[in-house]
């Protein structure tokens, strides 16, 4: 984009500002350009993600217990330690309103403090029996996740993600500034024909730049704030936990059948917890996300609360609840980040609208980095028979 | 529209979209298809800006300034909602009322509570049982011999009800 494309005269020329916005926008939208293909592309999937996994068989399906009272979660402990020998169970999870009647048990290699590794393996509710499901292996979704959000690098990948989505939010308030000598000229709205296709792609770009800013505008911001997921949950919860450590700490318990089963820290965690919440996810003692000693129970309500989870550590000596942590307010800015980011939070219209706005960003941004190329390519050309008549 | 209205109307739009996305995390039932709606109205202003461009209802570039650098003349606009036919502005009000009766169909039955587990009353139950007896149980109950049709008998299930259908028919 160069200043006559703006709209200014050729008498006039553009303020510093201007200038530097178009400076701005330029530059961060190229070196974002090839990178937010990518996340484009990826995301569209993502949106998909819970579709595609049901449809792909990565989580098993069960029957809905609809409230009806499960099998003990001791039992699927232990029907899962059975089965895999030199693993140990690091985390249950419960999502009952995206896979009913179906507990998912995250195991890793025994002695293994990270989760990063985890193995997904799934056993129904209702009989704790095991269900095959594809999650231990490389899904399309995962593959797809973890190309999006950390690029293959990990925190630092994720870093470089928060990056991307910074750039992308300066390319797009320039952009704002830069359309407003613009939509002087030529209405909002307007695709001039028969000029050049240049012009013609200009004209979309502005358009549709306009048409999807709001939707651009959370998603890259929101983008850049779980760039940063990793980190902060990481820090924030070593944080805490060496305080409930420091604390309550005693003798470490065996983290593959700690004396207080996960029924045990289930029931002590709910009553824990506010009328009408939920346990989400049990992570055993042990792991980089809880203590020696104790289980770190996440726990959701509903309504903005089903995002925003509190945590309660529960002894696996003895049951008790040492700690009830409410995450700070930059913790859940990141949560509620997630469904904002993905579109994944409501149903099929959402997911649809999403997409449009996904293609149509792809569409501007394929488009701006075109216009830039062609008008390197034009000036190319231009100084080619200037050098070639002025001889 | 062009200019200052335009720009205005680009942040307002993206500012409705942001605020549409968020409510409908926050927010259930009606209200979430409001917020479905805020979240989409960029996209459904652009096509009607389209559309509305297609129609030639507004000049599209502003005139040229000129060599001393006078400034811009104003834009003649016509709102694109003056410019149409009464059956036009009937046509699209019934089009835009459907939709929108469409959309709350569509949700209204998606926010139905479910209905709990059946418990049959008394006289349910009785009749519950009955029609879980075994063919035999039937058979060994039957008035008169098996009804054979086309060479093939009757269920004796369906001859048994008949049956009973009948006595309590006469007995009336």
């Amino acid at each position: 984009l160069k200043a006559a494309d703006t709209g200014i005269g050729p008498g006039h020329r553009p303020s510093a500002w201007l200038r530097a916005n178009l400076w701005l926008h330029r530059w961060c939208s190229l070196l974002a350009t090839l990178p937010f293909l990518i996340l484009c592309l990826t995301g569209t999937v993502l949106i998909f993600h819970k579709e595609i996994d049901v449809a792909l068989g990565v989580v098993p399906t069960a029957q809905s217990l609809d409230g009806a009272a499960h099998r003990p979660l001791a039992e699927s402990v232990n029907a899962a330690l059975a089965a895999y020998p030199g693993e140990r169970v690091a985390m249950l999870g419960i999502d009952a309103q995206h896979y009913p009647g179906v507990l998912l048990v995250g195991m890793t290699a025994e002695g293994t403090h990270e989760l990063e590794h985890m193995k997904n393996r799934f056993t129904e509710l209702a009989t704790a029996s095991l269900r095959s499901g594809r999650g231990d292996g490389i899904t399309l979704t995962g593959f797809l996740l973890e190309l999006h959000g950390q690029w293959f690098m990990g925190v630092v990948g994720e870093l470089l993600g928060a990056l991307i989505a910074l750039l992308v939010v300066l390319s797009l308030v320039s952009g704002l500034v830069v359309y407003a000598p613009f939509v002087k000229k030529v209405a909002f709205g307007a695709l001039r024909r028969g000029k050049s296709p240049r012009l013609r792609q200009l004209d979309l770009h502005n358009f549709i730049g306009a048409i999807v800013l709001g939707w651009a505008l959370v998603v890259s911001a929101t983008g850049f704030l779980l760039g940063f997921g990793t980190l902060v949950t990481g820090v924030w919860s070593q944080g805490a936990l060496a305080q409930i450590q420091l604390h309550y700490g005693g003798a470490p318990v065996d983290p593959l059948r700690p004396p207080v089963n996960a029924d045990q820290a289930y029931q002590a965690a709910l009553a824990a917890m506010p009328q009408g919440w939920t346990v989400s996810s049990i992570i055993f003692p042990g792991t980089a996300y809880s203590t020696d000693r104790h289980y770190t129970v996440l726990a959701n309500g509903s309504g903005l609360d089903e995002k925003l989870f509190r945590v309660a550590l529960v002894d696996g000596a003895d049951g008790r609840v040492v700690a009830v942590l409410v995450p700070p307010w930059y913790m859940k800015a990141i949560l509620v980040s997630q469904p904002l980011h993905f579109g994944d939070y409501g149903g099929l219209p959402l997911k649809m609208l999403w997409t449009l706005c996904t293609w149509l960003t792809l569409f501007i941004t394929a488009n701006g980095a075109w216009l830039w190329w062609d008008r390197r390519r034009g000036h190319r050309r231009h100084s080619l028979s200037n050098a070639e008549v002025s001889p | 529209m062009t200019g200052g209205r335009a720009l205005w109307l680009i942040a307002c739009l993206a500012f409705l979209c942001m605020v549409g996305i968020a409510g409908m995390l926050l927010a259930d039932g009606m209200l979430d298809v409001f917020f479905f709606l805020l979240a989409a109205a960029p996209l459904g202003a652009g096509l009607a800006c389209r559309w509305h461009m297609r129609t030639g209802a507004v000049e599209t570039v502003a005139p040229r300034p000129s060599a001393e650098g006078q400034a811009l003349l104003p834009v003649r606009e016509q709102w694109w909602w003056g410019r149409l036919s009464l059956p036009a502005k009937i046509f699209l009000a019934v089009v835009t009322a459907l939709l929108v009766v469409a959309l709350l169909v569509l949700v209204l039955p998606m926010k139905a509570h479910p209905v709990g587990p059946f418990v049959p009353t008394q006289s349910e139950q009785a009749e519950l049982d009955l029609y879980r007896q075994p063919e035999a149980w039937f058979i060994e109950r039957l008035a008169a011999p098996r009804i054979v049709v086309a060479g093939d008998a009757l269920d004796a299930k369906f001859q048994y009800l008949a049956e009973q259908r009948g006595n309590s028919t006469n007995a009336t």
